[in-house]
């Protein structure tokens, strides 16, 4: 759309604008402000190459995942430890019953708990057989402690019926 | 890129080593409990000792004399062997173990322990088998023979006044350096049956370089004395294969019995 015949009122001011932007000039200062003002904003805010940005980050993922892979390490091995121990405590409470604490001659000491089958021989003593063999009479297992300080003892005599319904053994044949 | 892979590998690596190294680091074998007062017992407590080597036999002689003056003679050995990592193997050659009931044996048991793997290997030859439990390792101060605490063998239940142990200083036993230790015991009058009260004994002499006992006598009226002594002591590294399961062994678990009803 152009303006044909202006208003004559918007015409005077038009004259008038047109007369004030022929007249100014630009200061002789502004290019070196601007210079000034874009130098300086460089010199604030200089951007990072991005390869180097990329490195740092880089290593500082792997200092903490190398910090979060030791802990880790460490308590992974602190649980293997505490599971060991856990189920050597587990075995011990199947066996507590088999080794109370008073009938222990020595503590510590070298000892092996180890059940043996028996049978009452014709002269009335427990003779050890093989736990593969037919019962000739009542069966027994015998719970025997041997150590290296030189005892040897039974533990407790128990019949085979009894062991079997609790759960099997580990007999040791003669 | 690969680097960076490899870097990474590197890490998970050190994390897999610090674990390991966790687990087998010495410091994190546990002491041993000094007495069962103080800690209920493990069976699997083994002792961890590197670092001294040896072998050895013992043999515990039991003579039992009957009210009419016979005496009956029972022996039993030990063959024992410990290398510098600790591993220990030990053959019973059991004939028969004194008791209220005898048991006659006539038998030969080979136990391994290997506190390495943290297990132990029951070699049954008879069919092959090498039965496995577990074993907590731990460690004794070598300066401090054991505390001999609780007295000489008795069945559970049974009431016994126990002394403390008495030092009995130190003295040379087959080339070790032996510390003694002395306890006595009683079954107070009427406990069993017995009139008047049953004085039993414990002597211990512990091996201060070897951290094993080297001689001990036991005396109990109701199954005679016990004599104990390690000799053919060698200091010599074992043989490796003593503390490895034969090829032609199988492994197999030792299977827990249930706890009992009480």
């Amino acid at each position: 759309m152009t303006i044909q015949d202006p208003h004559p009122h918007l015409a005077l001011l038009l004259k008038q604008y047109a007369r004030d932007l022929a007249q100014s000039a630009p200061s002789s200062h502004l290019d070196a402000r601007i210079d000034h003002l874009v130098a300086g904003h460089l010199q604030i805010s200089a951007p990072v190459p991005l390869q180097r940005r990329r490195r740092v980050a880089f290593y500082a993922a792997a200092a903490a995942f190398a910090a979060l892979a030791i802990g880790a390490g460490i308590f992974i091995g602190m649980r293997l430890e505490q599971s060991r121990a856990g189920f050597a405590a587990a075995q011990t409470g199947a066996h507590d019953t088999l080794w109370p604490s008073a009938d222990l001659t020595m503590w510590p000491t070298d000892s092996v708990l180890f059940k043996i089958p028996a049978e009452y021989s014709a002269k009335g003593t427990l003779v050890a057989v093989d736990p593969d063999s037919k019962h000739g009479s009542t069966r027994y297992w015998i719970d025997v402690v041997v150590s290296n300080d030189g005892t040897f003892r039974i533990e407790q005599v128990v019949p085979a019926y009894s062991t079997q319904k609790n759960g099997g053994h580990d007999g040791v044949a003669p | 890129m690969a680097s960076r892979r490899s870097f990474v590998g590197l890490l998970v690596l050190f994390a897999a080593l610090a674990a390991k190294a966790h687990a087998n680091d010495p410091a994190a074998v546990p002491e041993c409990p000094t007495s069962p007062a103080a800690e209920q017992p493990t069976s699997n407590n083994v002792r961890l000792v590197t670092g001294s080597p040896y072998s050895a036999l013992g043999i515990s002689q039991t003579v039992t004399t009957l009210p009419d003056g016979h005496r009956i003679v029972r022996q039993n050995t030990i063959r024992q062997w410990r290398d510098s990592e600790g591993r220990t193997r030990s053959e019973f050659s059991l004939s028969t173990i004194g008791g209220t009931r005898p048991l006659e044996l006539n038998t030969t048991v080979t136990v391994i322990d290997d506190p390495e793997v943290r297990e132990r290997y029951l070699l049954q030859s008879s069919n092959k088998v090498a039965v496995t439990m577990p074993i907590v390792p731990c460690r004794v101060n070598a300066g401090l023979e054991p505390d001999l605490s609780v007295g000489p063998p008795r069945p559970a239940g049974l009431p016994m006044n126990v002394t403390a142990p008495v030092k009995l200083g130190q003295r040379n036993v087959n080339g070790e350096t032996a510390a003694g230790s002395r306890v006595e015991a009683t079954i107070p009058a009427g406990a069993i049956g017995n009139e008047k009260p049953i004085n039993m004994s414990a002597e211990q002499w512990y091996g201060k370089n070897l951290q094993v006992v080297v001689e001990a006598t036991y005396r109990d009226p109701r199954t005679g004395e016990t004599r104990y002594k390690l000799s053919n002591i060698h200091r010599a590294e074992p043989d490796a294969k003593l503390f490895q399961v034969p090829d032609n062994y199988t492994k197999r678990p030792a299977v827990a019995p249930a706890p009992k009803h009480r």
